[in-house]
């Protein structure tokens, strides 16, 4: 046995220390899940009234002269990347910017927002054209960061900077499961909003007349560029929750498999450690014994 | 007692408000509007401003809306807005701040005007909602 007690000593020490802090971060990052796991389920009721009264004017204006609603030939691309700000979450941050990655046709002609710190620096690291960046957030969003965002990129969409938005994020599919996701954002599928309208329609005429008298006040598609807007900001924010969800999430993983991990060393260290003074009693011994031996 | 009707406040954080009610007060952007039940179907925008809700036992309570956009049905009225606040949660003094700073950057070039007027519109119905209870 070459190595010395004290440096055994020393290494289960160290590794201890280690798995204090990752068992920390697991208990944080757990904390930190519940409280984004609330405020994911809070933004639904919004939401859904949204799509509802958004399929109901497209329904009724039946136009898509809406800006946002119209697809265009696809020249230039960009990209919404939700990454967090921190690291030591495993698989997280780059899982979504492997993803942009692999969709990106070419370089040249994709714009990428970063909103986290780790992606963008992936992303800068790669000379990528990087057009905005919203660092601090990622952890707790609220509307208003969503909003920020997504008024730049509308902006850049109806200037024609790029004629598709994509919004890469993670998808929260249970505390120990996260997807890397990427949605397209604008132009708006008029499609997608209608299904969800067929099913309250029949709904609505059973209880009343509600739906033939409906008046608006001003125009149904003044109405819109209230509603777009919103429409769009609020999936941002969904999806700036959703990762932030992930993201404790994959962090608490992680952190989980780390105090396993240092657990299964220091086991190790300590059978290590116990062989090893035990040699050296047993050397010891029999260096007295044979000694005692010679002076006979 | 008179009819009352579903109220429905929708934030993007949460269900503000949903409680049966007699009457509110809106201001639109068109005006300021009441709507009781039976109100003719009608969908709206909403300004930023304060509304007033009366309930069936004539009690009232006021707070702010922060935009947004109303459906109006004869039983049910549902209120999209981007931010609702009651006047216990708002910070006088920061309202206060706010309009100040929102007074000064619509005259400095250097800043956004139409953002910085939606600010000053923003802090002073805080401002009115709290001075107004």
């Amino acid at each position: 046995m070459a190595e010395n007690v004290q440096d055994i000593k020393r290494r289960i020490k160290s590794v201890n220390s280690t798995k204090q802090i990752t068992h920390a971060m697991e208990l944080v990052a757990s904390a930190k899940l519940r409280k984004s796991r609330e405020l994911a389920e809070g933004r639904r009721p919004y939401f859904e009234a949204m799509i509802e009264s958004m399929g109901r004017i497209v329904e009724k204006s039946g136009s898509t002269r809406n800006v946002f609603m119209n697809q265009r030939e696809v020249k230039k691309v960009a990209y919404i990347i939700i990454t967090g700000d921190k690291g030591l979450a495993g698989g997280y941050n780059v899982n979504v910017a492997k993803l942009v990655e692999d969709h990106v046709a070419n370089k040249e002609d994709a714009v990428i927002y970063a909103v986290g710190s780790r992606g963008r620096d992936h992303f800068r690291n790669r000379d990528y054209n990087i057009q905005g960046e919203y660092l601090g957030i990622s952890e707790r969003p609220n509307f208003f960061n969503a909003r920020e965002v997504t008024s730049v990129v509308m902006e850049g969409f109806k200037n024609g900077e790029y004629d598709e938005v994509y919004i890469a994020y993670t998808k929260f599919i249970s505390t120990i499961s996260q997807h890397a996701h990427l949605m397209k954002l604008l132009p708006l599928s008029v499609e997608d909003l209608k299904p969800a309208k067929k099913v309250e329609v029949v709904e609505n005429e059973a209880k009343s007349k509600d739906l033939t008298v409906m008046l608006y006040e001003p125009e149904p598609e003044e109405l819109l560029d209230y509603l777009v807007p919103n429409f769009v900001s609020s999936t941002v924010y969904g999806s700036m929750i959703e990762s932030a969800a992930s993201e404790q999430g994959a962090r608490r993983t992680a952190m989980e498999s780390a105090t396993t991990n240092a657990n299964e060393m220091i086991d190790a260290l300590t059978l290590k450690f116990n062989r090893v003074r035990q040699a050296a009693i047993t050397q010891e011994i029999s260096e007295i014994v044979s000694g005692a031996e010679a002076l006979k | 007692m008179a009819e009352t009707f579903r109220l429905k406040i929708i934030a993007p954080t949460g269900i503000f408000f949903d409680e049966d009610i007699e009457r509110i007060v809106i201001r639109g952007t068109e005006g300021e509007f009441a709507v009781l039940a039976e109100h003719t179907p009608l969908t709206t925008t909403v300004a930023i401003g304060t509304f007033n809700i009366i309930f069936g036992d004539k009690k009232s309570k006021c707070g702010t809306l922060l935009g947004g956009v109303a459906t109006i049905n004869p039983r049910e009225t549902i209120i999209l807005t981007d931010a609702a606040e009651w006047p216990e949660e708002i910070d006088l003094k920061r309202a206060q701040e706010a309009k100040e700073r929102a007074l000064q950057r619509i005259k400095d070039e250097k800043y956004d005007t139409a953002r910085a007027q939606a600010a000053l519109e923003r802090a002073i119905a805080r401002i009115n909602s709290k001075e107004g209870l």
